[in-house]
């Protein structure tokens, strides 16, 4: 389980996240959700250690964040993480030397998916094929848990069509996912848990079948509710 | 370990073709300036014999003969020029060694930070990797020099040829800054040159940590411990301090090595819980 608790942050003199808590358990879709600037990609962040954060603690697995749990966990964050200069097969070469948990096999079907192709330089790549691609190099790491930033942030259609389809896949199932998104609808069936952020505070954080079987809402129908107030 | 050698490999190969750029060009220019030296030496050197109307066994009698490191004249920026251009490529690179991975399209620093290791290991090996540049740089002029001396025993006629041994003959071109021939002078270079690196490099963790903070914080402390050795040397040259010049020179190595420690302690613990992606 991934357990945020009480993480608070400043950033140029505003407070970004201010007391944010909450759960995000293996097996399960968690999705966090909030309007620009709510501080979702910065608790992603924190969650990975690539922004420290001033106060309160993350823990993966009941364990502090360290360079070991960086073994059970992956980001896939919303820009690329490897340089334009390299080739998409040299980029799954580097991720097959430096992560011991790395599928080669299942980076294989992943690329197949997506038919990206292996000749291909990174920096060249459009956003929609970017996104596919930092998408291979988050699924196919065999972790416990993925993060995943906006990944269908200014991608057309028919890709965010073949990306949701990895939401339904193998590639998911036991594995704990936590995703920020601004296109709710496209995995809205899918997500298991919706927190809700503003303004660097959770103002909801419920369980979305028993949301749809008690209240009769959708996570849509919530979020106009607080977020229309 | 492995790890450690893989990110060596991965930031070598990312400098690898401006590291093959900067070295051709030493050697086309170094290699090229020697010949035009040469030429325009022994075209003097002729037209004083044809004037004067000595042979050359003569002229080497009256004027001596000429060693490798006195033939270069006007022409001596075609050596330094190169190693002018290697200094500031690898000055510029200790910089952007960091800032590449953090500025353009993608952010390979996130990558680098999520790595399954430790990131200090990030710092060492960028720092392996620069070194290596530059004793690549500095095998390469000890190399060129050797290529200089053959072309010099083949183009300068046998009455004008003054024999030197390598080593006299990097002395004789004023080389002996970048490339110390006593072990001690070699240790002391560079010793002193790879703890400025480290300075700078736990600057630029300062400055990716606190920002402008950082930055003034890390150029201050930098500057004063370079101001403080080069006053400590200024005194053991003038032998006007109450110390011995080796006590001044041990306690310069010793503050070097005091400051190699505090900015290899700074960078790791900036790595592990301030630098931000």
């Amino acid at each position: 389980m991934i357990e945020v608790s009480d993480i608070r942050k400043r950033y140029r003199r505003k407070n970004v996240l201010n007391g944010i808590s909450f759960k995000a358990e293996k097996g399960r879709i968690t999705s966090l959700i909030g309007l620009n600037g709510a501080g979702k990609s910065t608790i992603l962040k924190a969650i990975m250690g690539l922004t420290p954060v001033d106060g309160g603690s993350i823990r993966i697995g009941g364990q502090p964040l360290s360079p070991e749990i960086y073994h059970t966990i992956a980001f896939v964050p919303d820009r690329l993480t490897l340089p334009g200069s390299m080739k998409l097969r040299d980029g799954l070469q580097l991720m097959s030397d430096f992560y011991p948990r790395w599928n080669a096999e299942k980076a294989e079907d992943l690329m197949s998916f997506f038919r990206l192709e292996r000749g291909e330089r990174i920096g060249r790549l459009s956003k929609g094929t970017a996104a596919k691609f930092n998408l291979v190099l988050g699924m196919a790491q065999d972790v416990d848990y993925v993060l995943m930033d906006e990944p269908f942030s200014g991608i057309d259609l028919f890709s965010r069509e073949r990306i949701a389809e990895v939401f339904t896949s193998q590639l998911v199932e036991d594995r704990g996912v936590l995703i920020t998104t601004h296109e709710i609808g496209d995995i809205e069936h899918l997500v298991d848990r919706a927190v809700m952020l503003d303004q660097g505070h959770v103002i909801r954080d419920f369980d979305c079948e028993e949301m749809r079987s008690d209240h009769g809402k959708s996570i849509i129908d919530v979020m106009r509710e607080v977020y229309r107030t | 370990m492995k790890t450690y050698l893989k990110l060596v490999h991965l930031e070598i190969y990312r400098f690898r073709l401006v590291l093959l750029g900067l070295m051709a060009m030493t050697s086309a220019i170094q290699l090229i300036g020697l010949q035009l030296a040469m030429r325009d030496r022994l075209q003097a050197i002729r037209g004083q014999l044809t004037r004067e109307g000595l042979s050359l066994a003569q002229y080497a009698e009256r004027y001596n003969g000429i060693p490798l490191g006195e033939i270069w004249s006007h022409r001596e920026s075609w050596m330094t020029f190169p190693i002018v251009i290697c200094i500031g490529g690898i000055g510029l690179y200790i910089f952007l060694i960091w800032y590449r991975d953090w500025f353009g399209r993608s952010a390979f620093v996130y990558r680098l930070l999520m790595l399954p290791h430790s990131r200090f290991l990030l710092y060492v090996s960028k720092f392996t990797a620069l070194m290596t540049f530059v004793f690549s740089l500095f095998a390469l002029q000890i190399g060129i020099v050797a290529v200089q001396m053959t072309m010099y025993r083949l183009r300068m006629p046998d009455e004008l040829r003054v024999p030197r041994t390598l080593v006299d003959t990097i002395r004789g071109m004023d080389l002996v800054l970048f490339i110390p021939v006593r072990l001690h002078e070699f240790l002391l270079v560079y010793g002193f040159g790879s703890v400025f690196v480290l300075l700078l490099f736990t600057t630029i963790l300062m400055e990716r940590s606190y920002r402008f903070k950082g930055l003034l914080a890390g150029l201050a402390y930098t500057a004063g411990t370079l101001m403080l050795v080069a006053w400590m040397w200024a005194q053991a040259e003038r032998g006007t301090a109450l110390l011995y010049p080796s006590e001044l020179l041990a306690a310069a190595i010793a503050l070097m090595l005091l400051n190699a420690a505090l900015s290899l302690w700074l960078g790791r613990w900036l790595l592990r819980t301030k630098v931000a992606a």
